[in-house]
């Protein structure tokens, strides 16, 4: 019998069956079946040289599970449409992973360089944006221009004595009152 | 090792690493720490929850009297975690910053929703997507675009931080109200929407935005490096308008803005990466169209290396 003649592509199964594979116990490869007492060989699973040599070796006298295509050939392990697949998608885990390492990394060093790099430390979220809601007007007053606009009350030299007569806001800490 | 297994451990592996990164927003949120990277992480969670709940009752798989309680059920555990009730603390920003954020994520999914696009399994054949250009894409991003630097420009004036009325506004006089109401007080509440306000709610916005910008360029379908790109230039840019709108002087300007570009980029760096173990999974924000389209060209929304099964009808027959 030459090469053509015994290829698996032209295997067919004798006897359907219809005993469930996802009950058997075992792995992708192979499982057992309680109903008929023999083991259930998924070619699928295999490449093509190991579910050959599995195929030939018994002669054919064995429970297998296939995926046959619509052209006729089966489906195997080692299919390169296949693999391609396994790989681009073994990539992309990789690539992910990697992805998730380098930013904790990235981002670990980036709130340090930051620290120096901005005129003032880098400080998390919450105190940039409180900053940008409340802003802290540090700026020098200008000299030598004529200046206009809104002007409040100036700050008093001696501070009075705290009395609350406004809630502070809930992002706010508020001061300690005199006598707490 | 088999490629396929390794490949799903690896994938396993981000999602654990993924549940990490949020347990230790959690835990900073009760345990303070002096890494920025544990700082931005405990500001970020619970901004990206409060995204992450709508949307995923919005958008995600599932039935829907299944999901809506159980993002209910979250927003619960949310409340109990960062409320201050049970576990003391105090919650990240006053109320009407957090319903807004709430509010700007169910319109956003929903408007997404209407649009036909929902989180689906995706076949092979959506996994090799490819950007294409599309006339209606761009009349849309374009229009978009302008609407959103007219609104910008608009708003710029009335986010200006004013000195004489800035800390007065709703949230304040919600606060005052109820002092009075519990006192006996009688201090005055001013009336009107104050610049503080306006800005609480643009930040509210903002912080959703860039959340929901995340989960968008993570989970469509195609490569993620162009709208990874697109979304790392434009925080950038929302971060000095906020700082050249929010802010009196511009001595500080500089260092502000890049304060906020980080603080922006953290909740939309969490956003995506809490996004990338369902793209892993092959979850893609899609339209039912495509697959529909792919069963009857006669490829089976299977993965093909690993089933064996032929599904017992072709999915153009189930579906609808």
């Amino acid at each position: 019998m030459n090469r053509t003649d015994r290829s698996l592509d032209l295997i067919q199964i004798a006897s359907p069956c219809e005993a469930d594979w996802d009950v058997m116990p075992g792995d992708d490869r192979s499982r057992f079946c309680g109903d008929c007492q023999r083991h259930v060989y998924n070619l699928t699973a295999m490449s093509r040289p190991e579910a050959e040599k599995l195929v030939f070796e018994r002669e054919g006298r064995l429970c297998v599970r296939f995926y046959r295509r619509h052209d006729g050939t089966v489906l195997t392990a080692d299919c390169p449409v296949g693999l391609r697949g396994v790989r681009r998608r073994l990539a992309r885990s990789l690539a992910a992973a990697c992805g998730l390492f380098m930013a904790i990394l990235g981002s670990t060093a980036l709130g340090s360089f930051a620290s120096r790099w901005l005129p003032r430390p880098a400080g998390p979220p919450s105190q940039a944006f409180s900053e940008w809601l409340s802003p802290t007007n540090n700026a020098p007053p200008l000299v030598g221009v004529m200046v206009m606009g809104g002007c409040p009350a100036p700050p008093l030299a001696t501070p009075p004595t705290p009395v609350r007569t406004v809630p502070l806001p809930l992002t706010e800490v508020e001061p300690p009152l005199p006598g707490e | 090792m088999d490629q396929h297994r390794l490949s799903r451990r690896l994938d396993w592996a981000v999602g654990a690493g993924v549940a990490m990164l949020h347990a230790i927003g959690v835990a900073t949120w009760f345990r303070d720490s002096n890494a920025w990277l544990a700082l931005a992480l405990r500001d970020s969670v619970p901004i990206v929850w409060l995204v992450l709940i709508p949307t995923w009752a919005v958008l995600g798989t599932g039935r829907v009297w299944l999901r809506w309680p159980a993002a209910m059920g979250l927003l619960a555990v949310w409340g109990a975690i960062y409320s201050g009730e049970f576990f003391g603390g105090g919650l990240p920003f006053v109320p009407p910053i957090l319903f807004t954020i709430v509010i700007v994520a169910l319109v956003c999914s929903a408007v997404t929703r209407v649009s036909g696009l929902q989180l689906r399994g995706a076949s092979p054949d959506d996994l090799s997507l490819t950007p294409q250009f599309s006339i209606r894409s761009i009349l849309i991003a374009t229009a978009l675009v302008a609407v959103t630097i007219a609104a910008l420009k608009w708003l710029e004036p009335r986010l200006a931080y004013d000195p004489l009325g800035d800390r007065y506004g709703i949230a304040r006089d919600l606060a005052i109200r109820s002092e009075n109401l519990l006192t006996g007080g009688t201090v005055e509440v001013m009336r009107g929407v104050f610049p503080r306000n306006n800005r609480e709610l643009f930040l509210a916005v903002a912080m959703a935005s860039v959340a929901l910008g995340g989960l968008w360029s993570v989970l469509r379908p195609g490569p993620v490096w162009l709208r990874l790109t697109t979304l790392a230039l434009a925080i950038p840019i929302l971060a000095a308008y906020m700082s050249a709108a929010g802010r009196m002087d511009s001595t500080e300007r500089f260092g502000q803005t890049g304060e906020l570009a980080m603080a922006l980029a953290s909740y939309a760096a969490l956003a995506a990466v809490t996004a990338l173990p369902l793209r892993l999974f092959d979850y893609r924000l899609m339209r039912a169209a495509a697959a529909v389209q792919i069963a009857k060209r006669g490829i089976y929304v299977v993965d093909k290396v690993t089933s064996t099964e032929k599904p017992s009808q072709p999915i153009a027959e189930t579906s609808p």
